[in-house]
């Protein structure tokens, strides 16, 4: 596997793959001398990283302000310069609020601890987002950042939904606003996502097919334990094998299991320093089956980026490769493009069967007709490379044929192998079996 | 004659009627007649009489050219009626051993010109022949 991210990461082009930056934790205000040091060299770091391949994508994480402060001009130049340093469009930035991009109030604290003490407040949050008065209350903490949004974007931010869906060209993106009950410090393990919000979100996805990632500013972990478990069904439900986070300043990778689908849980470490955090951020890999993720870290007294091995043993080499798609079984979606790509290929035999075959019209009323050139020809440059594709479809989706089924496809093996030999071997023979009709059926 | 044949190797109606029009057009044939469902008696112009079965199989090969022999006795030639059909190379051998001809309906039709049963027997067509040369086969 190893072999295999090197190659990825030695081409030029990446066709198929997506690569994402991630970010987290920026706290703008933060400008020590460390900082401005990682600042400085991470710029330089992410420049190369960018010339061996392309990034297509920037996520941030959340709190890119520090302590509600206003996002000035120094937060704004920060992104710009990500972007241009990337060769990116606003649109390939994807930014989501963090609890320190809030501006506090009394009405919205007011609120939030009405919500906490209520004896379900999991389900009292969502009723009282069905109330747009009382939404309006608990989203007004994030005018700031929807103001910076626009400015940094030019678009303007999606200020109804709480959680925001982005399909994109190759997979789609959940934004989960986990701040909605944020108020103080130490909230950790107490927090709500507002369930319902998230579940209509997760709704509109019209591309099931793709894979959806999500992403939000905190760990799952600081969901209460029945609203991480609200989550995860969800995420297990509607196929989000993904979830980026930052938020606790130190990387992390954690793999969700025990009763779902695995999701892979990636935590970005912040781009500060401030004697805690350890700074970091996240270079991911995306193809169709699997993830690859890379961690860096920022070694603050030789002042460098370098990949974080330090993680935990699937980071060994200081890259994490997890294969979301690994499942045998074929969606709807997937098996019936297979069972349609062999009735082109069977239709396509009978086509030529029929009109050039031995049982043709002509064949039947002038038998010395030169059209059995003509047949002998389809056979071996269309019929015989036809039948080795059928072959080779239905081998490669063995699992999908029933166990009753197989001993169809022992007998079209056979009609195979003997039709190949009869065209093209001095040694023809009449016992080869005829073609079975069964064997188009071998799915159902 | 009884018809020996099974009724997927026995040619169609329409099949032994093109065969019986094709031959009797023949220029070394003087006569033919139908002796049985697949059976046919060709009388040819130098004064030799021919018995030819005719059948429709997709490949003869040793197997069905030692069943059609036990089939019938005293034929001169089976003639496998569509060029959509062949006869295996060990398989002729086996009917030229036994002194009969296998041979599809063109075939036949070039080794009717051969005047003695020695060259009806060996006769090679044209594009074999070719194809012979090539691999420096004996190209009669």
């Amino acid at each position: 596997m190893i072999d295999r991210i090197e190659v990825f990461y030695g081409k030029i082009s990446l066709g198929d793959k997506m690569r994402i930056l991630q970010i987290s934790d920026i706290h703008a205000q933060i400008n020590n001398f460390q900082t401005k040091r990682l600042r400085h060299s991470f710029m330089k770091k992410i420049t190369d990283l960018h010339t061996e391949n392309n990034y297509d994508y920037i996520f941030l994480s959340g709190d890119i302000s520090h302590q509600g402060q206003a996002f000035n001009e120094n937060t704004k130049k920060l992104i710009e310069d990500l972007m241009n340093t990337l060769e990116l469009d606003t649109n390939k930035l994807i930014i989501i609020p963090g609890n320190h991009d809030l501006v506090r109030n009394s009405d919205r604290s007011e609120l939030i601890e009405k919500i906490k003490a209520h004896e379900n407040p999991s389900d009292y949050l969502d009723e009282t987002l069905m109330v747009s008065a009382q939404k309006e209350i608990l989203l007004s903490s994030f005018k700031e950042f929807e103001k910076f949004y626009e400015l940094i974007k030019n678009e303007q931010y999606p200020q109804n939904e709480l959680h925001h869906l982005i399909e994109l060209e190759k997979f789609n993106l959940i934004l989960c606003n986990t701040n909605i009950i944020c108020n103080h410090a130490g909230e950790e393990g107490s927090l709500l996502i507002a369930k319902i919000e998230l579940f209509e979100c997760l709704q509109k996805i019209s591309s099931p097919e793709k894979p959806t990632i999500a992403m939000g500013h905190h760990t799952l972990d600081c969901l209460t334990l029945v609203e991480k478990n609200e989550v995860l069904t969800m995420f297990d439900d509607f196929n989000v094998k993904l979830y980026l986070s930052g938020h606790v300043h130190k990387a992390h990778y954690k793999l969700e299991a025990d009763h779902y689908n695995e999701v892979l849980m990636i935590v970005c470490s912040g781009l500060h320093f401030d004697g805690y955090t350890q700074s970091g951020f996240v270079d991911i890999l995306i193809d169709e089956s699997t993830y690859y993720i890379t961690q860096y870290i920022w070694n603050s007294e030789h002042k460098y980026w370098t990949t974080n091995n330090n993680l935990g043993r699937k980071m060994i080499d200081g890259k994490l490769i997890h294969q979301y798609n690994k499942s045998i079984t074929f969606s709807h979606t997937n098996i019936e493009t297979v069972k349609k790509e062999l009735v082109a290929l069977f239709n396509e035999n009978e086509r030529i069967w029929k009109q050039y075959g031995p049982q043709s019209l002509i064949a039947l009323s002038n038998p010395i007709s030169d059209l059995h050139k003509t047949w002998k020809l389809k056979c071996i440059e269309e019929i015989i490379p036809n039948n080795e594709k059928i072959l080779s479809i239905i081998l490669e989706n063995i699992e999908m044929v029933p166990k009753e089924k197989r001993d169809i496809l022992e007998l079209y093996k056979t009609h195979v192998e003997g039709f190949k030999n009869n065209h093209l071997s001095s040694y023809p023979s009449q016992d080869v079996p005829t073609f079975p009709t069964s064997i188009k059926n071998i799915f159902d | 004659m009884e018809n020996h044949l099974l009724q997927s190797q026995t040619p169609r109606v329409d099949s032994r009627e093109f065969f019986f029009n094709i031959i009797s057009n023949h220029s070394k044939v003087e006569n033919i007649e139908q002796i049985g469902v697949p059976l046919f008696s060709i009388d040819k112009t130098n004064g030799d009489t021919l018995k030819a079965l005719l059948v429709d199989i997709y490949i003869i090969g040793d197997a069905e050219i030692l069943d059609l022999m036990s089939r019938y006795s005293n034929i001169d030639a089976i003639i496998n009626i569509s060029m959509w059909n062949e006869n295996a190379k060990s398989a002729k051998e086996i009917a030229r051993e036994h002194k009969i001809g296998l041979f599809q309906i063109k075939e036949f039709m070039g080794a009717l010109n051969c005047a003695s049963r020695k060259a009806f027997l060996n006769y090679i067509p044209p594009y074999e022949r070719e194809e012979n040369k090539k691999r420096n086969e004996s190209a009669f």
